[in-house]
């Protein structure tokens, strides 16, 4: 998340009232932003990762482990730090939903020389070390996808108690001193979600049914206080959540880079969207809600079904009356629709989009691809509006504009450049879990970023009619999918000869393996296709050999010799001597966890399961001077 | 025996959908596999021809301009003959109509004692240095070079290296003397993952009978600055073979 609007949030009777207001404004915003900025050309490669990362304070003594709401307090001491000298901090910080997150990307984003890939780990350890030192004791910083007792009962520092009867979030588990108190967004979000949505947010997460999982399962919500709704809206043998707070209070991995036009940023947006379910597979990490060991792996869903803001009427579960749209998914979701003309036939779902905003956007030169695009984010309300912002200058603000694009919590985010800036049109990968070491965290974001450029180099296309990504996408959050599942992948991702007219189809089944690693005489595989991009190019000693293990991590997951962080959280907590095989973690299993990721974040405890032999890289806080001198000659502002 | 010269141009490979289906393949694989797709597409050719080369697409297509352009170029070589080595350039230039090259690496493949791979580099160095002055080379350097002969060749040449590339495929293990005096003299240190004769003759036995002497292979990767993308990547090969 970006810097954020301050103001007084209005209600949601207010912010109802001015839908339409900040629709119409936000579409003349884009279009005033398009206008200017569709013919820039020759931006460079820049980029940058988001670390989101939770405060945990353990007590030894108790041997508990809570969530430790100080983030605003830290904040304050880290955005103080970036006041005071705005260009020079290595890092930045920002808010996130809970009062016990933190999210922290690099000061400056890294640039488009190989050599920039060796810096990334090193500037998350500075980062980590940053926070490390504003801890108290018993605190550690976290960067794990899900608190695995997150909304059980005592699960915050200090205590708080949920209060289903009133305020923002009204759940039974979640209280609302969880969400992040330093700015009203959080808080305005949850509720106007709510109020929009005209009943509480409701997920069901299938329990993992181990031998003494009750059966049916099915928990007393009364004794929680419930009116009878939730109990009306739990599901049997399933872990049921009823708070934005469980689901935007996990942590996410994201990559944001910039592209050297808008048809470039474009391809890049379209290309990545079928590696979301199989970057997401790879990733998974968070097998845990609510205490109770689940059936699935990720964070995807959950966060879906807890940002829900449509109505009845638009989940079609009544007639349309009051609303305009039936709407199939829910505002956190994977993307809708490719944006390229490559991808173009391959949007095979029916688009929903608003006809006016589309034809007012056709009217001012905007193709039909990128119109739909914009006309679909904006079938939605705001749910977050301030009193300060209501009445803005169209040709100058895009406050409206990114009120509506920013909470549309897309797998794939296609962002325009800000107004009067010097950043290009970008593209953001938004579907990776976060991993328990910032090796971890590094490999991942640079094999991203090394995958834009072999698709760019190499003029890979790795379409697939979008219905299949998502049903990627359902299947890459099932418990173990890395080896279980199997993936839809285009065949041949090389050639740009047609395909599929002589009977055979474009895609088929992969498993994540055969997608990361090649299937022999078939698929080249990700990996070796970036090992060929690699040798083509000119990377130092250093890099070369950190890339080599961020890669051989990535090879070894995929393959499955290493666990995922998922499996290995899964292992970790039925092989505890404390777990009687009921999918529930207690405080202590909870704590004993807990313990063993901070130690191996921290470097204290080896975790060759998980990370195989070797765990450390040639990151350096800066690029080698030799290189930096002799690109400087070539390029003085690369 | 009566042999005659023949050049051999891939064009560039990038182009070849066998070569990036194979990815991952080592470069003498895929120098092999882009040789045997231009002579495929060349056997109709006048067998007397001196020169061939693909007619897929060639280079030159990209609508980046020259500026935005760096080019990076090994010059596979066994001998210590300037005339080969100015040929190899020459042809360089001539096939990526340029006449600047950002970043060029000698890989000198005859295995000598030291003192006389000294004398053969600083044979070929001298022509690199020509280039330089005459501004038509920026970075130069060398490959799998040991780390004493490096250091002479350093303090000899009047053109210093700026590049020296070792061979890091399978460990990451730098010797610490190279590393040390890298650092302090601003040399880039690269890695490559090519083989110590990218070509032997006896690899062109398949395309031309026995008989086969390789001259040089030339190796030029084209990259857009700044924005970590390859837009062309292909090889010259200069060969001798039985008429």
């Amino acid at each position: 998340m970006g810097l954020l609007s301050e103001g007084n949030p209005l209600s949601w009777e207010e912010t109802k009232k001015l839908s339409d207001h900040v629709r119409k404004h936000g579409v003349i915003q884009f279009i005033n932003l398009y206008k200017i900025l569709r013919d820039r050309q020759g931006d460079v490669l820049k980029w940058g990762d988001e670390v989101e990362y939770i405060l945990v304070k353990f007590d030894d003594d108790k041997k508990t482990a809570k969530v430790s709401l100080r983030a605003e307090e830290i904040l304050g001491v880290l955005n103080a730090k970036e006041h005071e000298n705005p260009t020079g901090v290595k890092s930045l910080w920002r808010p996130e939903f809970g009062a016990y997150m933190v999210e922290g990307t690099p000061g400056k984003p890294y640039g488009g020389l190989l050599a920039h890939f060796n810096v990334v780990e090193a500037n998350m350890k500075y980062r980590r070390q940053e926070v490390i030192e504003l801890l108290h004791p018993g605190e550690a910083l976290m960067s794990i996808t899900n608190f695995p007792r997150l909304g059980v009962l005592d699960f915050t520092d200090p205590p708080t108690k949920p209060t289903p009867n009133s305020g923002a979030t009204r759940s039974l588990f979640f209280p609302d001193e969880a969400i992040y108190q330093g700015h009203p967004r959080f808080k305005s979000l949850t509720r106007n979600i709510r109020q929009r949505r005209g009943e509480k947010v409701a997920v069901n997460i299938p329990i993992y049914k181990d031998e003494n999982v009750p059966r049916p399962f099915k928990e007393d919500l009364f004794a929680l206080g419930d009116d009878g709704s939730s109990t009306k809206a739990a599901k049997e043998d399933h872990v049921y959540m009823d708070a934005m707070g469980l689901g935007m209070g996990c942590c996410c991995l994201q990559v944001t880079f910039q592209a050297c036009n808008i048809q470039e940023a474009r391809t890049l947006y379209d290309q990545l969207a079928p590696l979301c379910p199989i970057m997401l597979a790879l990733t998974a990490a968070s097998p845990f809600f609510r205490g109770y060991v689940t059936d699935v792996d990720c964070r995807w869903n959950v966060i879906s079904g807890l940002s829900d803001c449509r109505t009845e009427e638009e989940r079609g579960l009544k007639p349309l009356k009051e609303n305009k749209f039936r709407i199939n998914k829910s505002r956190y979701d994977s993307i809708d629709s490719y944006l390229s003309e490559q991808g173009d036939k391959y949007n095979d779902v029916p688009l929903i989009y608003d006809k006016e905003i589309y034809n007012q956007l056709l009217d001012n030169g905007i193709d039909r691809l990128l119109a739909q695009h914009v006309a679909h984010l904006f079938i939605r309300d705001s749910v977050s509006l301030f009193s300060e912002k209501i009445h803005q200058n169209d040709l100058e603000d895009t406050d409206h504009f990114e009120n509506i694009q920013s909470t549309n919590w897309q797998t794939m985010r296609f962002k325009p450049p800000p107004p009067n800036s010097s950043i290009g049109w970008r593209v953001e990968f938004r579907p990776c879990e976060v991993q328990i070491t910032d090796f971890e965290n590094a490999a991942i974001v640079c094999f991203v970023v090394l995958v834009t450029r072999v698709i760019l180099s190499y003029k890979l296309n790795l379409l697939i009619p979008i219905s299949k990504v998502d049903e990627n996408m359902a299947k890459a959050q099932k418990r173990d999918a890395l080896k279980v599942e199997k993936f839809w992948f285009r065949n041949d991702i090389t050639s740009d000869a047609k395909q599929g007219d002589g009977g055979e189809p474009e895609y088929t089944e992969f498993t994540v393996n055969e997608v990361i690693n090649g299937k022999d005489g078939v698929f080249p595989g990700l990996i070796p296709l970036v090992n060929s991009y690699l040798a083509s190019m000119d990377v130092d000693a250093d890099t070369h050999c950190t890339v080599q293990r961020y890669l051989k991590l990535i090879q070894r997951r995929a393959a499955g010799e290493l666990l995922t962080t998922a499996a290995w959280l899964r292992k970790e907590v039925t092989t505890h001597p404390e777990y009687k095989k009921d999918s529930i973690i207690t405080e202590r299993i909870n704590y004993d966890l807990l313990k063993k990721i901070h130690n191996i974040e921290i470097g204290e405890q080896s975790c060759p399961d998980l990370l195989g032999p070797c765990t450390t890289s040639k990151t350096t806080e800066t690029i080698p001077a030799a290189v930096a001198k002799a690109e400087k000659l070539l390029t003085p502002d690369c | 025996m009566v042999s005659r010269s023949l050049l051999i141009s891939t064009g560039n490979i990038l182009s070849f959908n066998e070569v990036k289906k194979k990815a991952g393949q080592n470069p003498t694989d895929e120098l092999l596999e882009s040789l045997r797709i231009v002579l495929k597409d060349s056997q109709s050719k006048d067998d007397a021809s001196t020169v061939l080369q693909v007619n897929r697409k060639e280079m030159h297509e990209t609508d980046v301009d020259r500026k935005e352009l760096k080019i990076t170029v090994k010059i596979f070589i066994s001998s210590p003959k300037a005339d080969s080595l100015k040929d190899s350039l020459e042809q360089v230039f001539h096939t990526l109509h340029t006449d600047t090259i950002e970043s060029l690496i000698i890989a000198y493949g005859k295995v000598e004692p030291s003192e006389d791979i000294l004398k053969s580099l600083q044979s070929l160095w001298t022509v690199l240095e020509e280039y330089v002055k005459a501004g038509k080379l920026s970075s130069i350097g060398v490959s799998d070079v040991d780390t004493d002969v490096f250091i002479e060749l350093f303090q000899w040449a009047n053109v210093k290296p700026n590049i020296v590339q070792i061979n890091l495929a399978t460990c990451c293990v730098v010797p610490p003397a190279l590393q040390v005096f890298t650092k302090e003299n601003d040399v880039q240190l690269l890695t490559h993952s090519d083989p110590c004769q990218i070509l032997t003759n006896d690899a062109l036995d398949e395309f031309f009978g026995p008989g086969v002497n390789v001259h040089w292979v030339a190796r030029y990767q084209v990259h857009v600055k700044c924005r970590g993308v390859l837009s062309s990547k292909g090889y010259l090969v200069y060969i001798n073979k039985p008429a």
